[in-house]
């Protein structure tokens, strides 16, 4: 419930104000991460998954901001708080992001060392001998040699700078660390280790996370509750096993059934036919409806409410939104 | 298929340039400045440039005259030629104790200040001795005599004032009465007596003080401390400057070509030392520096840019070549080696550009080389050699209209340093003689001690138009700039 | 021609359904020696990216190279277009009769009646060649040219061969290939620029390009690896449909397995430019034999919820070394764990000697001395009898 809850949010909306109009990226978007849970946020790309991440980090670019919402993190709503105080509170001590690629996260000028320094050096007031020795446990803890804080991120492979940056996302043990596509550019073995280092981790000191990627594969592999996200919403929000062993959202199955396998009976792979809406314009009604085979004209017209269809269960499809319309089951 | 994809680039280009508030500024001088330099010759009087370096025409001109609008009560220089009958101009002739005279009455009138000279030109014939007498008539009615008074008995040949064969000659004659005036012995003669025959008190050393303002102390009341007054009042009104020419010679011929009561001011920017007009040299400086401009930036930004991307693209030896060649070129200094090429050759402005363009092209060469290394990295050119595309072809369709935003840039801002390396060299007196430019102007201002003298009109208004010209342009590259640097980013 | 080549070259004659043999094929990128390294006498050290693979290929197949990034399955697909230098190795392709042609007015010496050896012909010269064999990139956004319409994208490789074609027949043409590739309809498309296209229709647009002169061979460059995963299904249809209509073979490369299982025919595993394993496709996934598609396979997560529950157990070592610094003898050695637990008998192999190609019970071929047993494979080439 709220008591165990480490990050609330209802009804976040971010929107990009450009020049070519209104571009709505996140709209009201609410979920729950409760402690030692994996939220999997799912989509592809132009979703909203990074605009979100940004969003409860407070880091959004600009022509973009957040247009209405709450986030709560451990009770506490950051969105009305000021730049400074969320830089000093909030930012990195309760919140923190792993980035994609260490091109991201790294200095190329800076030691490695140096860098997981500065939040403990600028954050906690260590000294430089105290905020070294709290270096080398962050690297030994996941899973790499602490002399390695003497070198230079080039000089690592991409596998280490990978772990150097989880590395760099735990050092205040924040209650919320979300991984961006963490792995998206790792080859397949070195993901499996990264993955796999985020599970003990996770184990081991009790951490929860949200997973941002839109390989459904990576997201069965590590998520609790998966949010299946379109065109800047959530149109289905569930745990693991619902949304993929009997997904409800016609677009949640569909991509579910795109996914090739590697093992088990090949069966012709699925696709969506047509494109992403145009977020400066998207269509009336439903986001999804013009790539639905199940819409029917009130899609066309009005969007569906996120209904609670079963306990921590939601979706936002006409198909379930009794009182409108007939509830069916799950779509196979 | 290519000049269309090059003129959608052209358009696209400007449409650009359109929209930013700099890019319109600019836009608009730069065709001020074109039409100008294009129409000139509509606008502006081809004659006074091509007799720029004719000191003859110019003589009729105040020198170093200051523009009329600049200065307050002035006298409005008045010009009356012989063809017309003006109420300025009365000719009589007529025949007098067996002489013929023929005469010409110039009348001007005095607001507050008077003509700094009056100068008359005549075409004159005659085959025996021949005498002239000049008279001023003022408005308060005074009369002086400006030469020997026939009616006294003193005759004054044509030779003593305009130094031809007093016996017989055929052609043109011409006398500037300011510089008549400035002679000791013709103030002695004429100015004192007359002077001292209204009561003016004069000591022996105001013979001296008389030099350089004689012909203006002619129209100036007549008081007794008229010397020595710190105010200097002027009579105005009417004044009748009378010349008469009398010969024995019954075919005497005298006609006026041109009277002038010259003003100490005169047309737009006024005059240099020499009475040119400073505003036809003005105007017509713009072609100059819009030839030079354009012709070197375009020339060297257009060898320079192919030339950088050929090396960037090919790589390799040719590369290392091409690339030292340039740096080369690049390294040396212009400015020097211009000044060197112009002391021991003779001056030409095309030499000039020529200099100009084979120094300046490496800038721009090392520029597209290193967009050129960065764009034959990209997918799409890897693409097309997969698909067989010659280098050639690789080269001018994929990398250069890739290129081609920034070398448009790169001519808009090398043009204000060609105007000014050019005018830096006429500044130091190596430009080419014969042709008019801002430089050139300032130039002969600076060896005349225009400032200072305080010759303002001579100095600031070529200096402005480098300035502006200049400013032009990089308000273009700068707009350029605005528009082009995400895509560059590309 | 060593003895090797005439062998190969006999060998292809008879086999008309091949339609390009690959042996000992070797891109090796010198690297750059510094002063101290010349006046020391060091020797020159190469990056080899690929190191002595030999393959071939069917009509109307569909022939995957997988493996991890740096593996040498890009470099392979380009050196056949000489995209990239190719040091040492013969390439027998079953080119058409008018590239033959073309060939031999070049001064190109055609090897056999029907077929060269596209890596013996002088870069220069391959014009001809680049009809019958082209590519598609992996990323939609890169490799079409900003500046180009459509219609001269998809124009330009008839102008380049100088097809001659009226300015109308050129249209319909390319009209033809957008329809081809699901752009319908073309007329809309020819006046766009690439940047007004999403990347689902750019990648269409690249495989338009690349079939547009008909080739008998497409290098697909992981065509699918940057588009959204609802269209990637899709794509992969489109593009066994175009093969099996044209009748083109594919060289499929991909890092991703669970795509290979659905479109590859046979499947070749890379590992630091050697192939590790290659057969059938299906029989490879479900049943690996190398150590290192045994690790790759157990790498690969899946969308089956109940993971996340396990740590995944993934057979392998280490890191991949640098392809500048291959490890001697089996350059998998360091991190096989089936080195590892049988130490004792190995250790006079693995890391001494390269090991040969062993013959599996299924046909397959596998790199690895666990295997000694097996029938072995004398000379490379030997290993298209499939």
């Amino acid at each position: 419930m709220a008591l165990t809850a480490v990050l609330e949010v209802e009804n976040l909306s971010t929107s990009y104000y450009t020049f070519r109009g209104m571009v709505k990226a996140v709209e009201k978007v609410s979920f729950k991460l409760e402690k030692e849970e994996i939220l999997g946020i799912a989509g592809e790309s132009g979703c909203g998954k990074s605009t979100l991440a940004w969003s409860l980090m407070g880091l959004v670019p600009p022509p973009g901001r957040v247009v209405e919402g709450s986030v709560k993190i451990d009770g506490i709503e950051v969105l009305n708080l000021s730049e400074s105080e969320r830089r000093k509170k909030i930012l990195w001590e309760k919140i923190s992001m792993i980035f994609q690629g260490a091109i991201n996260a790294f200095n190329p000028v800076y030691t490695v060392g140096y860098q997981l320094a500065e939040p403990f050096i600028y954050h906690k007031n260590y000294s430089k001998k105290e905020a070294l020795e709290k270096v080398k446990e962050l690297l030994k803890m996941v899973g790499l040699n602490p002399e390695i804080e003497k070198r230079y991120p080039h000089e690592l492979s991409g596998g280490m700078k990978q772990r150097a940056v989880i590395a760099m996302a735990l050092a205040l043990e924040p209650s919320v660390i979300i991984a961006d596509e963490p792995t998206t550019a790792l080859d397949v073995v070195i993901q499996s280790q990264i993955l796999n280092l985020m599970k003990k981790l996770k184990q081991d000191k009790k951490l929860s996370f949200i997973f941002i990627t839109h390989d459904m594969s990576v997201i069965a592999e590590m998520a609790d509750k998966v949010a299946i996200m379109y065109a800047g919403r959530i149109v289905e929000l569930g745990p693991s096993e619902i949304i993929f062993n009997r997904p409800y959202h016609p677009y949640t199955s569909a991509l579910i059934r795109s996914i090739p396998r590697l093992r088990g009976p090949i069966e012709k792979l699925q696709y969506i036919p047509g494109e992403p809406p145009n977020l400066i314009s998207p269509p009336p009604g439903c986001k999804f409806n013009p790539r639905c085979q199940y819409a029917e004209e009130l899609c066309k017209k009005e969007e569906p409410g996120f209904v609670e269809v079963e306990k921590g269960h939601f979706v936002r499809c006409w198909k379930y939104d009794s009182g409108k319309q007939s509830s069916g089951g799950a779509i196979k | 298929m290519s000049k269309r994809r090059g003129s959608s680039g052209f358009r696209r280009f400007f449409s650009d340039l359109r929209r930013t508030k700099v890019g319109i500024v600019g836009l608009s001088l730069l065709i001020l400045f074109l039409g100008l330099a294009i129409f000139f010759p509509l606008i502006g009087n081809m004659n006074d440039i091509k007799n720029w370096n004719n000191l003859q025409y110019w003589r009729d001109n105040p020198k170093a005259a200051p523009p009329c609008w600049a200065v307050g009560n002035t006298f409005k220089s008045i010009s009356v030629t012989g063809g017309e009958n003006t109420s300025n101009l009365i000719e009589r002739n007529g025949e007098l104790d067996g002489f013929k005279y023929i005469s010409y009455s110039f009348l001007y009138n005095v607001e507050t200040q008077p003509p700094i000279d009056v100068i008359a030109r005549f075409n004159i014939s005659y085959s025996k001795p021949t005498y002239v007498y000049i008279t001023m008539e003022r408005p308060d009615g005074k009369y002086i005599s400006l030469t020997g008074n026939p009616e006294s008995g003193e005759r004054t040949s044509v030779l003593d004032l305009f130094g031809v064969d007093p016996n017989s000659y055929s052609g043109d004659i011409r006398i500037q009465l300011a510089s008549y005036l400035n002679n000791m012995i013709t103030i002695r003669n004429y100015i004192v007596p007359w002077l001292q025959s209204n009561n003016v008190t004069l000591q022996p050393q105001d013979v001296f003080r008389l030099t350089n303002v004689a012909f203006s102390t002619l129209h100036q009341e007549l008081t007794p401390n008229i010397i020595n007054a710190k105010n200097v009042t002027y009579l105005s009104g009417k004044y009748n400057v009378t010349f008469v020419f009398y010969s024995s010679d019954k075919n005497l011929s005298v006609a006026l070509e041109k009277a002038i009561a010259l003003g100490g001011c005169y047309g737009i920017v006024g005059t240099d030392n020499m009475g040119r007009d400073l505003w036809m040299g003005l105007m017509y400086g713009i072609r100059w520096a819009l030839i030079i401009g354009f012709s070197v930036s375009i020339m060297s930004v257009l060898i320079g840019g192919i030339y950088g991307v050929v090396g960037g693209y090919f790589g390799g030896k040719t590369d290392e070549i091409m690339l030292r060649t340039a740096q080369v070129f690049y390294s040396i200094p212009v400015l020097p080696i211009l000044i060197l090429l112009a002391v021991i050759f003779r001056p030409s402005i095309w030499n000039v550009i020529s200099m100009l363009i084979i120094f300046g092209w490496p800038s721009t060469a090392l520029v597209t080389r290193s967009m050129a290394l960065q764009i034959k990295e990209e997918t799409y050119v890897e693409a097309a050699k997969a698909i067989g595309s010659s280098s050639s072809r690789i080269l001018f369709r994929y990398i250069l209209p890739q290129v081609l935003p920034y070398l448009f840039a790169s001519i808009a801002l090398s043009v204000p340093g060609a105007i000014l390396t050019e005018a830096s060299l006429s500044f130091l007196g190596l430009g080419d003689p014969s042709i008019v430019t801002w430089g050139r102007i300032l130039n002969e201002a600076e060896v005349a001690g225009a400032t200072i003298n305080g010759y303002w009109w001579w100095v600031l208004p070529p200096g402005l138009m480098i300035t502006i010209v200049g400013m032009t342009f990089i308000l273009i590259g700068q707009a350029l700039d605005l528009i082009l640097n995400p895509k560059l980013r590309r | 021609m060593n003895v090797d080549k005439k062998e190969l070259m006999e060998l292809f004659s008879n086999k008309r359904d091949i339609v390009l043999m690959v042996d000992g094929l070797k891109v090796w990128f010198p690297l750059k020696r510094g002063l101290s390294d010349i006046l020391k006498g060091r020797p020159q050290r190469f990056v080899r990216a690929v190191d002595s693979i030999s393959f071939f290929v069917r009509e109307k197949e569909t022939f995957c190279l997988a493996g991890e990034s740096g593996c040498g399955k890009t470099t392979t697909g380009k050196s056949l277009l000489r995209l990239v230098p190719v040091t040492d190795g013969v390439g027998l392709f079953r080119a058409r009769k008018e590239t033959l042609e073309d060939l031999k007015k070049n001064g190109v010496n055609v090897d056999g009646e029907d077929y060269v050896d596209i890596f013996a012909i002088h870069p220069k010269k391959m014009k001809p060649v680049r009809r019958d064999i082209q590519i598609i990139y992996q990323d939609p956004y890169g490799s079409l040219n900003p500046r180009y319409k459509i219609l001269d994208i998809l124009k330009e490789p008839l102008e380049i061969h100088k097809f001659q074609l009226t300015e109308e027949e050129k249209l319909e043409t390319v009209y033809r290939a957008l329809e081809t590739v699901k752009l319908k309809p073309p007329e809309d498309f020819v006046d766009r620029h690439p940047h007004q296209l999403s990347g689902g229709q750019r990648q269409r647009i690249a495989i338009a390009k690349a079939i547009i002169m008909n080739p008998k061979i497409v290098v697909a460059d992981e065509p699918v690896s940057m588009l959204d995963v609802s269209i990637r299904a899709e794509m992969l249809e489109l593009l066994q449909t175009i093969k099996r209509e044209r009748g083109l073979s594919y060289i499929f490369i991909t890092h991703d397995l669970a795509v290979s299982r659905y479109i590859c025919d046979r499947i070749a595993i890379m590992y630091l430019g050697r192939i590790v394993e290659m057969g059938d496709t299906r029989r490879i996934i479900e049943n690996p034999l190398h150590p290192y598609t045994k690790a790759l396979v157990a790498a690969i997560p899946e969308p089956n919820p109940s993971n996340r529950l396990r740590m995944r157990d993934v057979p392998i070592k280490g890191e991949i070394p640098s392809a500048a610094n291959i490890p001697p003898g089996c350059r998998f050695h360091p991190r096989c764990v089936e080195y590892e637990k049988n130490i004792e008998n190995l250790k006079s192999k693995c890391p001494l000697q390269d090991p040969p190609y062993y013959v599996a019970e299924d046909g397959r071929l596998v790199n690895c001395w666990l295997f000694e047993g097996n029938k072995k494979i004398e000379k490379a080439h030997a290993s298209f009898i499939m």
